[in-house]
């Protein structure tokens, strides 16, 4: 089993802390390697070939490439060993850049003995790994869409113009979004409805597109490529085949008006209405909350098609990709309630004045006064309402709201050239094509530009008044306005949050879908197959919602467009002769993988490798092909093979979360100590609690074990699992006379590289407190017992 | 839009208002002498279209209804029938014969 490893420099990002010449020849006297070498870029075609060329000549079995995280470059070098003859899975990384030289960039030394352990744990792994064959499997070529705003639109017609079948799935009785309600759209001052208002049709009559209006999705199983999806169509009280759209009948008998949440509160609809003339499907719907039941509808519709008796209807998808296009939702400006929305009549936000500016809007296109109805003849834009400001918690710009206020701005002065538009801004951002020339345009018509954050809006006699301080004059000064318009800011959907617990989509700090790489992958989930487009993964503007759109259509075509699609031999697998038939594995596997046919039996297909079975088994009847119990064994062994330092951890990180936060950590250059030798294993529920007992005998002074947070397991509850076997080891460890404390289970979801080493460094100094491993026992002096033959080794230094 | 003419009759103790439409006739009964002035229906009605009359003097024997009906308003919804403590309200709805002229009328429009 001869074993190459390869050290990479990564230009500087290796080499600049970690001394590479210690390193290199360090693994040259590992057990097993018959070649060893430093490379300046492993991942370049020089380090590439250099490896195929030493697979060649040293007959190498295993390579070990210690770089970058596996998550990265895994794919890369194993595509490399394979053009070489060997097996793929023949690769084991060592992670010696996100997880060893970014996060320890001040103590080089004691990284440099990180690494050497880094490498020694995989090179032991690697002398165990056996080669594997990816399986294939049949996969539906039909996606589901989840939004029907632009972005949504867009990604349904680009996939259905490929040749895949699309269901468009939207949770509002029309598509369209809110892009469909806004008037003229920034930088070219084009209307909205009338570019978007012909993709919507398109949507609707294309012989490839299911469109499913008005209905919510339930539930979602199954993984990339054959996703189950349950759903169901809320009753809208209105056939829509019967109906004809003809707008009015219904609506002009119904006795009730409620705000219409089209218009932002500020027109009215009926209770049986079609929420604007555009909308598609054009189809009534009842509001049930406003509706009295006078059926007055029931009558006056000429094609019979008000149904009271409907019933909301189930229906279920199966798709090989799903793309989220959840898209936003205003910032609730009652919450600054310094500027008096909800309570002053002449406050309104944006998108109220977008729909007073609509020609089809409430207004007719006038600018009013909502307080008189008579037209505004001065108006001040408060920048940044729910953006950029810590005390709501939303510290993010929100992008878009600059540019929306020039607009508007300009629409009104090139409607009422008298009145006086005024923006107050913290800074104007206009970067993106045309958007400078935009803002220079804004500036010639005539208004006025303060830089101020608006601190107060008084109500006196009917007028409003602004208090600020003109940051450029230093002035504090109280401005009257005859209408003030709050530019509020994007949020991500709350209605899609359910959605995305469903998916086990992590969410960013601010709380918007999280893109698998921040730069690299801009519309892929963590979760293969799972695609995000548009304003769900932060704010945007129109056109890169719609190159979301296409982009994310054109990664689930090339995903699925073979029909089949292959899996990673990730599952585990049963010893027949040791299986005690006590069904425990059923219980515990989340994908209802595992049957007991007397033994037990996994459909292998169906089996994501989490790896709770093997884990849970209490013979040890079941293993995994990739992360076998040998080979994390071999790592915990090694890692404890050398203790270094105090306290020694060994951390088993969940592929799909923590190991990216402690990935992510990396990428932020957050520092902290090194104490930590990092297992990757697939799910929190992986960490069998022998692996424990290993390395606490072993020497380790703490074993941690992250998790995906509560609720957002990749496989379902796999992180609840893990919660309780570490309960019941704690309960063990008492009982031998060992600290509870030296085992921590912690949450970490992939976006947050700044909790895991928080975390981190709080059991740092929980075990720096206890001492080293064996303290309580010497300290208690325990007799002999079941136990303390176990942690007797432990006990030594 | 769709036709809707109202009236308004009394009976003895009973207020009739009736709507009819090209499809149905609603009646509604208002029988004051079994309305006991509580004021539910007041509450409730969602186009506002009830009233309350002068209920100090109507406990003193003023011969008059408790609840006050602004037809203009009322739609016919029949909640306040749904919710009378005293069943002073009656609703009766009757469906007219499908008048063929205007069911043709329908169908040509469409």
């Amino acid at each position: 089993m001869p074993i190459g490893v390869y050290v990479c420099h990564c230009g500087l990002n290796i080499a600049g802390v970690l001394n590479m010449e210690e390193l290199k020849s360090f693994a040259e006297k590992l057990p097993d390697v018959a070649v060893a070498r430093d490379l300046p870029f492993s991942c370049s075609d020089i380090g590439q070939e250099q490896i195929q060329k030493d697979i060649a000549e040293y007959k190498l079995d295993q390579v070990v490439v210690a770089a970058c995280s596996p998550r990265l470059h895994e794919p890369t070098f194993r595509r490399a060993i394979t053009k070489a003859g060997l097996n793929p899975y023949m690769l084991e990384m060592a992670n010696i850049r996100e997880q060893c030289s970014w996060v320890h960039m001040d103590q080089p030394a004691m990284a440099t003995q990180k690494a050497k352990d880094l490498i020694r744990m995989a090179v032991a792994k690697a002398a165990l790994l056996q080669p594997l064959e990816q399986e294939s499997i049949p996969v539906s070529k039909d996606v589901l869409v989840i939004g029907g705003g632009v972005a949504g639109i867009t990604a349904a017609l680009d996939l259905a113009d490929a040749g895949l079948h699309v269901f468009l799935v939207e949770r509002r009785p029309t598509i369209g979004g809110h892009m469909a309600l806004l008037t003229d759209v920034f930088p070219t001052n084009d209307c909205s409805i009338c570019v978007l208002g012909p993709k919507m049709s398109e949507v609707f009559n294309h012989p490839d597109i299911t469109l499913i209006t008005y209905a919510e999705i339930l539930n979602i199983e199954g993984s990339v490529g054959n996703f189950q999806v349950t759903g169901t169509r809320r009753a809208r009280f209105v056939d829509e085949k019967l109906c004809k759209g003809c707008i009015n009948e219904c609506a002009s008998v119904c006795p009730v008006e409620v705000p219409s949440e089209y218009d932002f509160g500020i027109g009215k609809r009926k209770a049986i209405y079609i929420p604007y003339p555009q909308a598609v499907p054009l189809v009534a719907c009842v509001d049930p909350k406003a509706c009295i039941g006078c059926a007055r509808c029931v009558e006056a519709c000429p094609a019979e098609a008000v149904k009271f008796e409907q019933q909301p209807q189930e229906f279920k998808l199966n798709v090989g990709a799903i793309i989220v296009a959840t898209g936003w939702q205003p910032f609730d400006a009652t919450r600054k309630e310094e500027y008096g929305f909800g309570r002053y009549r002449d406050v309104i936000t944006t998108l109220q004045m977008e729909r007073m500016l609509n020609a089809s809007g409430p207004t007719k296109g006038e600018v009013v006064r909502p307080s008189s109805g008579e037209i505004a003849k001065s108006i001040a834009f408060l920048q940044c309402v729910g953006s950029r400001d810590a005390t709501v918690g939303n510290i993010y710009c929100s992008r878009i709201c600059c540019m929306a206020s020039l607009k508007n701005a300009q629409l009104v002065k090139e409607k009422y050239p008298e009145t006086d538009v005024t923006i107050y801004y913290i800074d104007i951002r206009a970067c993106g094509e045309g958007y400078e020339e935009f803002y220079v345009r804004a500036q010639k018509l005539g208004i006025n530009f303060v830089r101020a954050r608006v601190s107060r809006i008084d109500q006196v006699n009917g007028d409003i008044y602004l208090i600020f301080e003109d940051t450029q004059t230093g002035e504090v000064k109280r401005v009257k306005h005859d209408l003030a318009v709050l530019s509020v800011g994007l949020e991500p959907d709350q209605n899609a949050e359910v959605l995305g617990n469903l998916l086990g989509l992590s969410r960013r700090p601010d709380r918007f879908f999280e893109i698998a790489h921040p730069k690299m992958r801009p519309v892929e989930a963590h979760i293969d197959g799972v695609f995000i487009a548009g304003c769900a993964s932060g704010p945007k503007e129109i056109p890169i919602s719609i190159a979301q759109g296409s982009a994310a259509a054109a990664k689930a075509i090339r995903l699925l467009h073979e029909g089949k699609l292959e899996l990673e031999p990730t599952s585990a697998y049963v010893d027949q002769d040791l299986c005690a038939e006590c069904k425990i594995c059923v219980e515990v596997c989340p994908k209802k993988a595992i049957s007991v046919k007397s033994p037990a039996y996994v459909d292998e297909a169906a089996c994501k490798g989490c790896g709770s079975c093997a884990a849970a088994c209490p013979v040890d009847a079941i293993n995994m092909r990739l992360f076998s119990d040998e080979q994390i064994l071999a790592q915990v062994r090694a890692a404890t093979e050398e203790k270094s330092e105090f306290p020694l951890i060994v951390a088993f990180l969940c592929n799909w979360c923590s190991y990216g936060a402690a990935d992510l950590a990396g990428t932020s250059r957050i520092q902290y100590p090194t104490n930590a030798r990092n297992i990757r294993v697939m799910c929190s529920a992986r960490v069998d609690p022998s692996f424990v007992l290993e390395a606490l005998r072993r020497g380790a002074d703490g074993v941690l074990i992250a998790g995906c947070r509560l609720g957002e397991c990749h496989y379902h509850n796999g992180n609840y699992q893990a919660l309780q076997r570490v309960n019941v080891l704690k309960g063990v460890l008492e009982k031998i006379g060992l600290d509870p404390g030296r085992v921590k289970i912690v949450w970490c979801a992939a976006s947050e590289g700044e909790i895991f080493a928080r975390d981190l460094k709080e059991f740092i100094a929980e075990l720096k407190a206890m001492g080293p491993i064996g303290t309580e026992l010497e300290k208690t002096k325990v007799e002999a017992g079941e136990g303390t033959e176990k942690t007797a080794e432990g006990a030594g230094p | 839009m769709m036709d809707i003419e109202k009236e308004m009759e009394v009976e003895d103790s009973i207020i009739r208002c009736r709507q009819k439409t090209k499809g149905t006739e609603k009646v509604l009964d208002y029988d004051y002498k079994k309305c006991a002035g509580c004021s539910i229906c007041v509450d409730l009605c969602p186009k506002k279209a009830l009233q309350e009359g002068p209920l100090q003097e109507i406990a003193k024997g003023l011969d008059t209804p408790p609840v006050l009906i602004d037809l203009d308003s009322c739609v016919f919804c029949g909640m306040c029938v749904n919710f009378c403590p005293t069943r002073a309200f009656k609703m009766t709805v009757e469906e007219k014969p499908k008048d063929t002229e205007t069911a043709k009328k329908a169908s040509a429009e469409t």
